[in-house]
């Protein structure tokens, strides 16, 4: 009883403290001088009180401190910090332009936003690339692109050379949650996925999640990357540009309003179609081949409590030729509004579209045969967060979202004059998502914070809808189907997301996490390098979502005034209902593709090590993982684990970008990972003069180790001059290496009828290429 | 949909290259193969039984000798024999295959690096549709005819592997040049008019001429056949860069083995190709 009321007296001598000095609230929005664009993750820091704080995603902060005379310093990296005198006699309000640093020699900067980021943040497994860095690798075919930067980072790595697909910690391509702009892209790839769909020239911010993915977000086991598109400049009008190997890009942006509103447009188109005349091929004759990006901005500010933006992408890809025909593409719309209800409670409500589809089709010359293939995905999403400042040591992230998913798998239809192929319909799969979450960051103690989320997750199929149902051999002859607006199917769940930080001294912290993700939906994607014509599909009663258990550790320490960065983390995932798809699986307008699916678990485990170096002259990274991934899945490989497609033990990435002068860089990478698990045979037969493999282990066998090095010189114009303008010369695989993309075997002739070999593909060699980059 | 691909990594890749390799490939125990096709003809028919050997031996299949084999339909038991020949195996009577009877094969006492194995696998193929002609058709470039088939009935679920002959001679020696399809692809298709083979006058063997006899022989082939073949054309042409991952060949046999135990029916339609056609260019 004693000890109980010593316990009240304290709470009660605490709350009388807190009401008898009196708390104001100073908060506002820190934005770029020169154009207007909010800067995410700048701080507001108080040296005296010890207290800071890091803008939102939309710019804004809110910092609690006593009545009193403060100097107060807001800052971000790459600009002039800007300290300001402040005496705080009551709530207010405070908005920030901070400079462009004017030496541009200072500003690269490697990762990160604070200086000491690395060490005092909560966040774990979490890496930001700013679009200075990316600019600053050397490109492959004159186009730098994000998500080939993103795969020099420990725990990700591509699915195949070249590729924009990537797997992040043992996960599946299909696990990564891509979005821009809050709305989900579901095919980031151009031209069979070697370009991305990211334009660098319109993009703001990129961070990925590996793990311990923020409450707000979820749907996806692995990762997120987080794409936030630039507002455009509210000052004054500007153009950028370039020209490329293989494609330009124009951007043009200014105020709708000056200071108020602005608008950005930028276009990207490629033209390796216009070489076709060329080749001289009659194969090719009338052949289409290109994509383009196109991607919108508004935003305008209604006055200091309200601000209202638009965005839009709309990108596709184009093949044809005489005989047939192929397109895809992504189309995405958020509007968004942000409201500050008070001082220390911003609010954001999201309406967001996103659509996927392709087509494709042939036809005879004689019209007498044709056929064409359609398939879409349609989202709709309503999405309100809340930022709630509710102590200088608490801040409280909550909110609500709801998707509407709506995915027709495919349409086959024919279009030759004789009536050959019956058209074919797939079922549509209609659902519902919601998700409820609330997530706090606590400074437990001077040295110990915490970040301790809880999403829960709905998901639900909505008529009408057709369920087949399997018997032990996934053999089904019986389906039920339920009417329009009907939930037939419903599974939910609870996601925790835990991190904590234990700051040492300022060089010097650790850090854990747990979080716990779950994913409704999942590609069907049978072919090794991935097609833009994969499927999707959603959980059902026949299919479980899949469900991840994420722990993670970490230590992480800043040297040399935080020029050197170096984190370490290990890694556990363990994965649930993980699905493979049985052999010879048929995906492609198959009603029952359930039927072809074969679930188990999954595990990966790693060690990752990065380490930043970031001075004026030079600024690099190396990256070293070290990983497994492994599969069980009790139909496949006779029931035995195997490897995960994406286990490749080690990897190594090493990225430096040297300023030779202010106008002259130079930037060179390179890279080394285990080759990739393959499936190849030990042993043959032979039927009707045909050699015909029988292989034992799944994915036993590797392809050689894989390493490149590439390298880039920039030069730019003289600094100060309206125009300004760059030559960016890239070598990609500078020493030629022919690394093989994959092995193969054929028959000799038939000199030698029982002979065969095996032959190495390997895609690029010298891979030379030249941008112009103009300003103006 | 593959020429697509084809031709976007052709402009895409121009520097994409194939090299000869030297692989070391793990060493696993071999198998059993059968490959024994019974047909409507009547015939001592045959089943071969052959060991998988080393991928790259690169030596023809040793057979397997010294194995009982039968096959039991319809309360009949047909024994096969072995030939002079190590693991060719011919039935002792003639007979031939009827549609809508189940076939039964038995293997016993198959010895391999010691082990004895009994293997089974049962196959049953459906009446034929009513194939009553081929229609020729050159196409417009003038690089192929084009060969067409005209059925009167269409029974649902038959499954067919089409083989070319021009003059008597066979174009389609391998199993890769054997053209499939089945209804199970694309729904129910009309076998009337169906385009179901191209002979590429680029090729040697597969040029014709004015009067050139073409001749496609169709078979209709169970399902478990049709598997097979399907599994082992993709194994066979199988390229990293667009197929599914590779996998171990379908197989009907149980009991350890691989390989196919299959029945067929065969129909055998003719047409001359005229100058009539040739100068139409296309149907």
């Amino acid at each position: 009883m004693k000890r109980t009321l010593t316990v009240i007296t304290v709470l009660l001598l605490f709350v009388l403290n807190t009401t008898a000095q009196k708390t104001y609230t100073l908060s506002g929005t820190i934005s770029d001088a020169e154009t207007g664009e909010v800067l995410i993750g700048a701080v507001a820091y108080i040296a005296s009180e010890e207290a800071g704080v890091s803008t939102n995603a939309y710019g804004f902060y809110s910092l609690k401190v006593k009545e009193g005379i403060y100097s107060i310093a807001f800052s971000y990296l790459g600009y002039e910090t800007k300290n300001i005198e402040i005496n705080l006699k009551n709530d207010k309000k405070l908005s920030i332009e901070l400079k462009p640093a004017a030496q541009k020699i200072d500003e690269v900067v490697v990762v990160g936003q604070k200086k000491d980021e690395n060490v005092t943040s909560i966040e774990m497994s979490v890496n930001t690339l700013p679009l200075k860095t990316i600019k600053s690798l050397p490109s492959f075919m004159g186009e730098v692109d994000i998500l080939k930067s993103i795969q020099m980072l420990p725990g990700v790595q591509n699915v195949s050379e070249g590729s924009t697909g990537f797997s992040v910690r043992g996960g599946d391509v299909d696990q990564n949650l891509i979005l821009l702009d809050e709305a989900t892209v579901y095919n980031a790839g151009h031209l069979m996925g070697f370009f991305s769909v990211f334009n660098n020239d319109v993009i703001k911010d990129v961070k990925l999640y590996k793990g311990n993915i923020p409450a707000y977000s979820g749907g996806r086991l692995s990762s997120l990357l987080d794409v936030r598109m630039k507002e455009g400049n509210n000052k004054k009008y500007e153009a950028k540009g370039g020209i490329g190997t293989i494609a330009s890009r124009l951007t043009i942006e200014g105020p709708i309003v000056k200071d108020r509103g602005s608008f950005l447009i930028s276009g990207r188109r490629t033209y390796a179609d216009l070489f076709i005349p060329l080749m001289n091929k009659d194969d090719l004759d009338g052949s289409k081949l290109y994509f383009y990006d196109l991607n919108t901005k508004l935003n305008y500010k209604i006055n200091d409590n309200n601000r209202v933006y638009m965005s839009g992408y709309f990108g596709r890809d184009v093949f044809g030729s005489s005989f047939a025909s192929m397109g895809f593409g992504n189309q995405t719309y958020t509007t968004r509004w942000n409201h500050i209800f008070n001082q220390n409670l911003f609010a954001n409500l999201s309406f967001i579209h996103s659509v996927y589809d392709y087509e494709m089709g042939f036809k005879t010359e004689d019209k007498t045969m044709g056929v064409d293939i359609n398939s879409k995905i349609k989202d709709y999403t309503g999405k309100l967060d809340f930022t709630h400042y509710a102590m200088n040591k608490l801040k409280l992230k909550y909110g609500v979202s709801a998707t509407y998913h709506r995915f027709n798998p495919g349409y086959l239809e024919n279009t030759g004059t004789n009536q050959i192929f019956e058209n074919k319909d797939i079922h549509n799969q209609n659902s519902m998502e919601y998700a409820v979450y609330l997530s706090g960051d606590y400074e437990i103690a001077k040295n110990l914070k915490a970040t301790i989320g809880l999403r829960y997750s709905v998901f639900q199929n909505i008529g009408k809808g057709t369920v087949y149902q399997y018997n032990d051999n996934y053999e089904s002859n019986v389906s039920v189907s339920y009417p329009s607006g009907e939930v037939f199917n419903t599974y939910s769940g609870a996601e925790p997301r835990i991190g904590i930080n234990y700051t040492i001294n300022n060089q010097n912290s650790v850090k854990a996490s747990y979080s716990r993700t779950m994913q409704y939906m999942q590609l069907a994607r049978n072919s090794n390098g991935g097609s833009p014509l994969d499927i999707w599909f959603t959980a059902s009663p026949n299919v479980k979502p899949q469900i991840s258990d994420q722990w993670a550790v970490g230590y992480f320490r800043n040297m040399f005034d935080n020029k050197l960065e170096i984190s370490t983390e290990m890694f556990y995932k363990d994965m649930k209902n993980t699905i493979d798809f049985k052999d010879h699986a048929q995906l492609v307008l198959n009603n029952k593709l359930e039927g072809e699916l074969r679930i188990g678990d999954s595990y990966s485990y790693g060690f990752e090590f990065m380490g930043t170096y970031t001075s004026p002259k030079l600024t690099g990274w190396i990256s070293y993982t070290y990983s497994k991934a492994r599969r069980k899945i009790p139909e496949l490989n006779n029931g035995k684990e195997y490897n995960s497609p994406f286990d490749k033990p080690h990897v190594l990435n090493i990225a430096a970008n040297w300023n030779i002068t202010n106008r002259l860089s130079i930037g060179l990478t390179w890279v080394y990972n285990t080759g990739a698990p393959v499936t190849l045979p030990n042993q043959r037969l032979e039927i009707d003069n045909t050699i015909l493999p029988v292989y034992g282990s799944k994915n036993s066998e590797r392809l050689p180790d894989y390493h490149r090095m590439d390298l880039s010189v920039t030069l730019k114009s003289k600094p100060k001059r309206r125009f300004q303008s760059e030559w960016n010369f890239s070598l990609y695989n500078l020493y030629g290496r022919k690394n093989a993309y994959s092995i193969s075997f054929k028959p000799s002739d038939k000199n030698e009828p029982h002979t065969i070999y095996a032959y190495k593909t390997y895609l690029f060699t010298f891979v030379p290429s030249i941008t112009y980059n103009f300003k103006f | 949909m593959r020429r697509l691909y084809i031709i976007a990594t052709i402009l895409i890749l121009l520097q994409s290259c194939e090299e000869k390799t030297d692989l070391t490939l793990d060493t696993i125990p071999p198998k059993i193969v059968v490959n024994g096709i019974l047909t409507d003809e009547l015939i001592h028919q045959q089943i071969n039984l052959t060991k998988t050997s080393d991928y790259f031996s690169n030596t023809a299949p040793e057979g397997l000798s010294g194995a009982e084999i039968i096959v039991v339909y319809n309360s009949i038991t047909e024994t096969f024999s072995e030939t002079k020949t190590p693991g060719v195996y011919k039935s002792d009577k003639v007979f031939k295959v009827k549609p809508d009877i189940t076939y039964n094969l038995k293997i016993t006492n198959a010895v391999l690096e010691g082990k004895s194995y009994n293997l089974e696998a049962s196959s049953k193929v459906k009446e034929s549709d009513n194939i009553v002609k081929i229609s020729l058709a050159y196409s417009d470039k003038k690089e192929s005819v084009r060969v067409y088939m005209h059925a009167e009935n269409n029974i649902d679920g038959n499954n067919y592997a089409c083989k070319a002959i021009k003059n008597s001679i066979m174009v389609s020696d391998t199993l890769t040049e054997y053209i499939l399809f089945t209804e199970k692809d694309y729904g129910n298709i009309s076998y009337n008019g169906l385009w179901v083979y191209n002979l590429d006058l680029t090729k040697p063997t597969e040029a014709a001429t004015v009067s050139d006899v073409i001749s496609i022989e169709f078979l209709n082939i169970s399902n478990e056949y049709y598997e097979f073949l399907n599994a082992a054309q993709q194994a066979a042409s199988y390229n990293p860069m667009m197929s599914s991952p590779p996998a171990n060949i379908y197989t009907n046999l149980s009991g350890g083995a691989i390989g196919v135990f299959g029945v067929c029916t065969k129909t055998v339609k003719s047409a001359i190709l005229t100058q009539d056609i040739i100068d139409k260019g296309s149907r």
